[in-house]
Protein backbone atom coordinates (compact mmCIF):
# COMPACT_ATOMS: atom_id res chain seq x y z
CA UNK A 1 0.00 0.00 0.00
CA UNK A 2 3.01 2.60 0.97
CA UNK A 3 4.81 1.66 -1.80
CA UNK A 4 2.18 2.15 -4.50
CA UNK A 5 1.32 5.40 -2.72
CA UNK A 6 4.63 6.26 -3.80
CA UNK A 7 4.17 5.69 -7.30
CA UNK A 8 1.32 8.01 -7.09
CA UNK A 9 2.87 10.66 -5.73
CA UNK A 10 5.74 10.25 -8.78
CA UNK A 11 3.15 10.50 -11.21
CA UNK A 12 1.35 13.32 -9.70
CA UNK A 13 4.66 15.68 -9.34
CA UNK A 14 5.48 14.68 -12.68
CA UNK A 15 2.12 15.91 -14.12
CA UNK A 16 3.02 18.68 -12.13
CA UNK A 17 6.36 19.23 -14.00
CA UNK A 18 4.88 18.55 -17.06
CA UNK A 19 2.07 21.09 -16.96
CA UNK A 20 4.78 24.16 -15.67
CA UNK A 21 7.63 22.88 -18.15
CA UNK A 22 5.88 21.71 -21.36
CA UNK A 23 4.58 25.60 -22.49
CA UNK A 24 8.07 26.15 -22.18
CA UNK A 25 9.74 24.00 -24.17
CA UNK A 26 6.90 24.74 -26.68
CA UNK A 27 7.53 28.50 -26.83
CA UNK A 28 11.78 27.50 -26.58
CA UNK A 29 10.81 26.00 -29.64
CA UNK A 30 8.62 28.18 -31.49
CA UNK A 31 10.82 31.09 -30.61
CA UNK A 32 13.79 29.58 -33.20
CA UNK A 33 11.51 27.98 -35.40
CA UNK A 34 11.49 29.28 -38.91
CA UNK A 35 7.08 29.12 -39.54
CA UNK A 36 4.92 32.37 -40.00
CA UNK A 37 2.79 30.89 -36.97
CA UNK A 38 3.48 29.22 -33.48
CA UNK A 39 3.73 25.67 -34.45
CA UNK A 40 5.27 22.86 -32.36
CA UNK A 41 7.52 21.40 -33.26
CA UNK A 42 9.15 23.88 -35.63
CA UNK A 43 9.66 22.96 -39.28
CA UNK A 44 13.18 24.40 -39.36
CA UNK A 45 15.98 26.59 -37.60
CA UNK A 46 15.79 30.41 -37.81
CA UNK A 47 16.22 32.95 -35.58
CA UNK A 48 14.73 35.67 -37.68
CA UNK A 49 11.71 35.58 -35.11
CA UNK A 50 14.08 36.80 -32.25
CA UNK A 51 15.65 39.55 -34.93
CA UNK A 52 12.09 40.83 -35.74
CA UNK A 53 11.87 42.12 -32.05
CA UNK A 54 13.99 44.39 -32.45
CA UNK A 55 12.19 45.55 -35.64
CA UNK A 56 9.32 46.27 -33.79
CA UNK A 57 9.69 49.60 -32.87
CA UNK A 58 7.70 49.87 -29.92
CA UNK A 59 8.94 46.59 -28.01
CA UNK A 60 12.60 48.38 -28.12
CA UNK A 61 10.97 51.38 -26.68
CA UNK A 62 8.74 50.15 -24.21
CA UNK A 63 11.94 47.56 -23.10
CA UNK A 64 13.66 50.87 -21.87
CA UNK A 65 10.73 52.32 -20.31
CA UNK A 66 10.66 49.42 -18.15
CA UNK A 67 14.06 49.10 -17.42
CA UNK A 68 13.40 52.51 -16.50
CA UNK A 69 10.17 51.98 -14.66
CA UNK A 70 11.95 49.18 -12.60
CA UNK A 71 15.27 50.70 -11.60
CA UNK A 72 14.12 54.03 -10.84
CA UNK A 73 10.79 52.45 -8.71
CA UNK A 74 12.88 49.56 -7.22
CA UNK A 75 15.63 52.84 -6.10
CA UNK A 76 12.57 54.73 -4.48
CA UNK A 77 11.23 51.82 -2.37
CA UNK A 78 14.38 51.21 -1.36
CA UNK A 79 14.75 54.84 -0.14
CA UNK A 80 11.51 54.24 1.33
CA UNK A 81 11.57 50.93 2.49
CA UNK A 82 14.97 50.81 4.32
CA UNK A 83 13.82 53.41 6.92
CA UNK A 84 10.92 51.64 6.97
CA UNK A 85 12.25 47.97 7.43
CA UNK A 86 14.63 48.80 10.52
CA UNK A 87 12.30 51.14 12.41
CA UNK A 88 9.62 48.25 12.42
CA UNK A 89 12.46 46.00 12.84
CA UNK A 90 13.95 47.88 16.02
CA UNK A 91 11.37 50.17 17.51
CA UNK A 92 8.36 49.28 19.54
CA UNK A 93 6.05 51.90 18.72
CA UNK A 94 1.63 52.24 18.96
CA UNK A 95 0.39 50.91 15.66
CA UNK A 96 3.29 49.07 14.29
CA UNK A 97 0.92 46.21 13.42
CA UNK A 98 -1.34 48.47 11.51
CA UNK A 99 1.68 50.24 9.80
CA UNK A 100 3.01 46.41 9.18
CA UNK A 101 -0.37 45.50 7.63
CA UNK A 102 -0.17 49.08 5.32
CA UNK A 103 2.68 48.42 3.82
CA UNK A 104 2.10 44.22 3.30
CA UNK A 105 -1.03 45.38 1.44
CA UNK A 106 -0.19 45.77 -1.89
CA UNK A 107 0.30 41.99 -1.87
CA UNK A 108 -2.93 40.92 -0.47
CA UNK A 109 -5.41 43.43 -2.50
CA UNK A 110 -5.65 42.08 -6.15
CA UNK A 111 -3.56 43.83 -8.60
CA UNK A 112 -6.28 44.80 -10.66
CA UNK A 113 -7.93 46.44 -7.32
CA UNK A 114 -4.99 48.60 -7.43
CA UNK A 115 -4.20 49.23 -10.45
CA UNK A 116 -8.08 50.61 -10.60
CA UNK A 117 -7.76 52.53 -7.92
CA UNK A 118 -4.49 54.32 -8.81
CA UNK A 119 -5.78 55.13 -12.01
CA UNK A 120 -9.32 56.82 -10.51
CA UNK A 121 -6.68 58.58 -7.45
CA UNK A 122 -3.68 59.81 -9.52
CA UNK A 123 -4.45 60.33 -12.79
CA UNK A 124 -8.53 61.20 -12.90
CA UNK A 125 -8.70 63.21 -9.53
CA UNK A 126 -4.91 64.51 -9.35
CA UNK A 127 -4.03 64.81 -13.00
CA UNK A 128 -1.08 63.23 -12.53
CA UNK A 129 1.05 62.47 -16.01
CA UNK A 130 1.05 58.89 -16.68
CA UNK A 131 4.83 58.09 -16.86
CA UNK A 132 4.79 59.40 -13.24
CA UNK A 133 1.72 57.05 -12.16
CA UNK A 134 3.25 54.55 -13.73
CA UNK A 135 6.27 55.04 -11.44
CA UNK A 136 4.45 55.63 -8.44
CA UNK A 137 2.24 52.09 -8.56
CA UNK A 138 5.41 50.42 -9.37
CA UNK A 139 7.38 51.77 -6.42
CA UNK A 140 4.27 51.09 -4.34
CA UNK A 141 3.44 47.48 -5.40
CA UNK A 142 7.41 46.72 -4.71
CA UNK A 143 7.85 48.08 -1.51
CA UNK A 144 6.25 45.20 0.27
CA UNK A 145 8.87 42.85 -1.12
CA UNK A 146 11.84 44.90 -0.21
CA UNK A 147 10.38 45.91 3.29
CA UNK A 148 9.92 41.77 4.12
CA UNK A 149 13.52 40.53 2.53
CA UNK A 150 15.08 43.80 4.37
CA UNK A 151 13.49 43.06 7.96
CA UNK A 152 14.66 39.53 7.80
CA UNK A 153 18.05 40.66 7.29
CA UNK A 154 17.81 43.13 10.20
CA UNK A 155 16.44 40.48 12.07
CA UNK A 156 19.68 38.24 11.56
CA UNK A 157 21.87 41.35 12.57
CA UNK A 158 22.33 41.32 16.31
CA UNK A 159 21.63 44.61 17.61
CA UNK A 160 24.15 44.81 20.18
CA UNK A 161 26.67 45.21 17.14
CA UNK A 162 25.26 48.85 16.34
CA UNK A 163 24.56 49.28 20.12
CA UNK A 164 28.65 48.79 20.44
CA UNK A 165 29.64 51.09 17.74
CA UNK A 166 27.45 53.97 19.46
CA UNK A 167 29.24 53.24 22.52
CA UNK A 168 32.41 53.54 20.97
CA UNK A 169 31.56 57.48 19.78
CA UNK A 170 29.25 56.61 16.30
CA UNK A 171 26.46 58.48 15.90
CA UNK A 172 23.08 56.85 14.83
CA UNK A 173 23.49 57.90 11.43
CA UNK A 174 27.00 57.25 11.18
CA UNK A 175 26.25 53.70 12.58
CA UNK A 176 23.84 52.75 10.19
CA UNK A 177 25.87 53.75 7.40
CA UNK A 178 29.09 52.06 8.48
CA UNK A 179 27.97 49.44 10.70
CA UNK A 180 24.03 48.29 9.74
CA UNK A 181 23.95 48.97 5.71
CA UNK A 182 27.85 46.92 5.33
CA UNK A 183 26.10 44.04 6.95
CA UNK A 184 22.52 43.67 5.37
CA UNK A 185 24.08 44.49 1.91
CA UNK A 186 23.14 40.70 0.56
CA UNK A 187 19.79 41.66 1.57
CA UNK A 188 19.48 44.72 0.10
CA UNK A 189 20.84 42.69 -3.42
CA UNK A 190 18.13 40.78 -2.82
CA UNK A 191 15.50 42.92 -2.36
CA UNK A 192 16.53 44.83 -5.14
CA UNK A 193 16.40 41.73 -7.69
CA UNK A 194 13.13 40.71 -6.23
CA UNK A 195 11.56 43.95 -6.87
CA UNK A 196 13.33 44.37 -9.86
CA UNK A 197 11.86 41.27 -11.67
CA UNK A 198 8.40 42.02 -9.74
CA UNK A 199 7.93 45.46 -11.44
CA UNK A 200 9.69 44.44 -14.64
CA UNK A 201 6.85 41.57 -15.21
CA UNK A 202 3.89 43.66 -14.23
CA UNK A 203 1.10 43.28 -15.46
CA UNK A 204 -2.27 44.20 -13.50
CA UNK A 205 -0.98 47.62 -12.30
CA UNK A 206 0.72 48.57 -14.90
CA UNK A 207 -2.15 48.27 -17.21
CA UNK A 208 -4.03 50.80 -15.83
CA UNK A 209 -1.23 53.46 -15.92
CA UNK A 210 -0.45 52.83 -18.89
CA UNK A 211 -1.39 55.64 -21.78
CA UNK A 212 -0.41 56.75 -25.35
CA UNK A 213 3.16 57.19 -25.12
CA UNK A 214 4.15 55.59 -22.07
CA UNK A 215 3.63 51.55 -21.82
CA UNK A 216 5.67 49.09 -20.55
CA UNK A 217 6.75 45.41 -22.04
CA UNK A 218 4.50 43.37 -20.68
CA UNK A 219 1.65 45.40 -21.28
CA UNK A 220 3.02 45.71 -25.63
CA UNK A 221 3.60 42.67 -25.85
CA UNK A 222 -0.26 42.00 -25.04
CA UNK A 223 -1.57 44.38 -27.34
CA UNK A 224 0.71 42.75 -30.21
CA UNK A 225 -0.73 39.15 -29.51
CA UNK A 226 -3.96 40.61 -30.00
CA UNK A 227 -3.09 41.59 -33.57
CA UNK A 228 -0.28 39.36 -34.55
CA UNK A 229 0.44 35.87 -34.02
CA UNK A 230 3.39 35.31 -35.09
CA UNK A 231 6.51 33.32 -33.22
CA UNK A 232 8.04 37.09 -32.85
CA UNK A 233 6.23 37.51 -28.72
CA UNK A 234 7.49 33.92 -28.28
CA UNK A 235 11.01 34.76 -29.23
CA UNK A 236 10.64 37.91 -26.42
CA UNK A 237 9.33 35.51 -23.95
CA UNK A 238 11.98 33.18 -24.09
CA UNK A 239 14.68 36.21 -23.77
CA UNK A 240 12.65 37.91 -20.67
CA UNK A 241 12.54 34.42 -19.23
CA UNK A 242 16.58 34.01 -19.55
CA UNK A 243 17.26 37.46 -17.83
CA UNK A 244 14.69 36.43 -15.03
CA UNK A 245 16.24 33.17 -14.71
CA UNK A 246 20.29 34.68 -14.91
CA UNK A 247 18.60 37.39 -12.01
CA UNK A 248 17.45 34.20 -9.79
CA UNK A 249 21.04 32.55 -10.27
CA UNK A 250 22.61 35.77 -9.27
CA UNK A 251 20.69 35.63 -6.12
CA UNK A 252 20.64 32.13 -5.83
CA UNK A 253 24.88 32.22 -5.72
CA UNK A 254 25.18 34.62 -3.55
CA UNK A 255 22.46 34.30 -0.87
CA UNK A 256 20.25 31.17 -1.51
CA UNK A 257 16.78 31.51 -2.38
CA UNK A 258 15.94 30.44 1.35
CA UNK A 259 16.01 34.30 1.70
CA UNK A 260 12.39 34.80 0.55
CA UNK A 261 10.71 31.98 2.53
CA UNK A 262 11.97 33.23 5.91
CA UNK B 1 30.73 63.51 46.11
CA UNK B 2 30.61 60.20 44.12
CA UNK B 3 32.22 59.56 41.07
CA UNK B 4 28.96 58.23 39.77
CA UNK B 5 25.66 58.59 41.19
CA UNK B 6 22.23 57.77 40.19
CA UNK B 7 19.64 59.51 41.95
CA UNK B 8 15.79 57.98 42.17
CA UNK B 9 15.51 56.43 38.67
CA UNK B 10 13.05 54.92 37.28
CA UNK B 11 12.48 52.80 34.13
CA UNK B 12 9.63 51.75 32.65
CA UNK B 13 8.85 49.65 29.17
CA UNK B 14 5.10 50.28 28.52
CA UNK B 15 3.47 49.44 31.37
CA UNK B 16 6.08 47.44 32.85
CA UNK B 17 8.18 48.94 35.59
CA UNK B 18 11.59 47.65 35.73
CA UNK B 19 13.85 50.21 37.87
CA UNK B 20 11.57 51.55 40.46
CA UNK B 21 13.33 54.57 42.28
CA UNK B 22 16.55 53.01 42.68
CA UNK B 23 19.40 55.23 44.34
CA UNK B 24 23.54 54.19 43.54
CA UNK B 25 26.45 55.82 44.56
CA UNK B 26 29.82 54.55 43.50
CA UNK B 27 33.23 55.75 44.37
CA UNK B 28 36.34 56.42 42.08
CA UNK B 29 38.32 52.89 41.66
CA UNK B 30 35.46 50.97 43.35
CA UNK B 31 34.49 47.94 41.92
CA UNK B 32 30.99 47.04 41.97
CA UNK B 33 28.87 43.83 41.14
CA UNK B 34 25.12 43.40 40.68
CA UNK B 35 23.74 40.52 42.24
CA UNK B 36 20.30 39.48 41.76
CA UNK B 37 17.99 36.86 39.87
CA UNK B 38 17.36 37.33 36.44
CA UNK B 39 14.73 40.13 35.58
CA UNK B 40 15.73 42.14 38.67
CA UNK B 41 16.84 45.02 36.51
CA UNK B 42 20.83 44.36 36.55
CA UNK B 43 21.20 44.62 33.00
CA UNK B 44 18.75 47.45 32.98
CA UNK B 45 20.76 49.45 35.12
CA UNK B 46 23.69 49.02 33.29
CA UNK B 47 22.21 49.84 29.89
CA UNK B 48 21.10 52.79 31.96
CA UNK B 49 24.26 53.82 32.68
CA UNK B 50 25.73 52.77 29.25
CA UNK B 51 23.15 55.10 27.69
CA UNK B 52 21.49 52.59 25.51
CA UNK B 53 17.87 52.96 27.54
CA UNK B 54 16.42 56.77 29.06
CA UNK B 55 15.23 56.37 32.82
CA UNK B 56 11.47 57.48 32.60
CA UNK B 57 12.51 59.84 35.98
CA UNK B 58 15.32 60.47 38.25
CA UNK B 59 19.02 61.29 37.46
CA UNK B 60 22.21 60.02 36.01
CA UNK B 61 25.32 62.61 37.50
CA UNK B 62 28.88 61.10 36.64
CA UNK B 63 31.49 63.47 37.67
CA UNK B 64 29.87 66.31 38.96
CA UNK B 65 28.30 66.32 35.24
CA UNK B 66 24.39 65.91 34.43
CA UNK B 67 24.28 62.37 31.97
CA UNK B 68 20.62 62.20 32.32
CA UNK B 69 20.46 63.09 28.32
CA UNK B 70 23.47 62.76 27.10
CA UNK B 71 23.54 60.33 23.81
CA UNK B 72 25.14 57.17 23.83
CA UNK B 73 28.00 57.68 21.48
CA UNK B 74 28.89 61.31 23.08
CA UNK B 75 29.62 59.29 27.14
CA UNK B 76 32.58 57.70 26.20
CA UNK B 77 31.96 54.94 28.39
CA UNK B 78 33.27 51.42 27.60
CA UNK B 79 30.61 48.48 27.75
CA UNK B 80 31.11 44.78 27.21
CA UNK B 81 28.35 43.35 25.26
CA UNK B 82 27.05 39.62 26.44
CA UNK B 83 27.47 38.20 23.06
CA UNK B 84 30.81 39.87 22.30
CA UNK B 85 29.40 42.23 19.18
CA UNK B 86 32.12 42.20 17.23
CA UNK B 87 32.09 43.96 13.67
CA UNK B 88 31.45 40.67 11.45
CA UNK B 89 32.65 43.10 7.72
CA UNK B 90 35.67 44.39 9.28
CA UNK B 91 39.03 42.99 9.59
CA UNK B 92 40.75 42.46 13.15
CA UNK B 93 42.58 45.81 13.20
CA UNK B 94 39.29 47.89 12.51
CA UNK B 95 37.45 46.49 15.09
CA UNK B 96 40.27 47.06 17.24
CA UNK B 97 40.81 50.49 16.04
CA UNK B 98 36.78 51.46 15.48
CA UNK B 99 36.77 53.52 18.45
CA UNK B 100 39.80 55.59 17.78
CA UNK B 101 38.66 56.23 14.93
CA UNK B 102 35.65 57.91 15.84
CA UNK B 103 37.07 60.21 18.13
CA UNK B 104 38.81 61.33 15.23
CA UNK B 105 42.81 60.27 16.69
CA UNK B 106 45.43 60.40 14.00
CA UNK B 107 45.87 57.37 11.27
CA UNK B 108 49.14 56.97 12.84
CA UNK B 109 48.71 57.00 16.54
CA UNK B 110 45.91 55.08 15.53
CA UNK B 111 47.91 52.46 13.93
CA UNK B 112 50.68 52.64 16.62
CA UNK B 113 48.01 51.47 19.20
CA UNK B 114 45.74 49.40 17.34
CA UNK B 115 48.90 47.12 16.23
CA UNK B 116 49.47 46.95 19.97
CA UNK B 117 46.50 45.33 20.53
CA UNK B 118 47.22 42.66 17.91
CA UNK B 119 50.11 39.79 17.83
CA UNK B 120 50.49 38.51 14.94
CA UNK B 121 51.20 34.98 14.70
Amino acid sequence: MKKNNGRLLTIFALFVYMFTLVPLVIITGAAFGSDDYLRFPPGGFSLKWVENIFRVEMFVRTFKISLEVAVIGTMLALIVGIPAAYALSRYDFSGKRFLQGVFLSPVLVPGIVFGFSLLNFLIIKYQMPVYTSLLIGHTVIIMPYIIRVISSALENFDYSIEEAALSLGAGKIKTFFIIVLPNIASGVIAAFILAFINSFNNVPVSIFLTGPGVSTLPIQMMSYVEYYFDPTIAALSVILMGMTIILMLIIEKTLGLNYFTK
Amino acid sequence: MALLSLKNITVAYGKNIVLKNLNLEVEQGELISLLGPSGCGKTTTLRLVGGFIQAREGQFIFNGKDYTNIPVHKRNFGFVFQSYALFPHLTVFNNVAFGLKQRNVPEKEIKKKGNGYIRNR
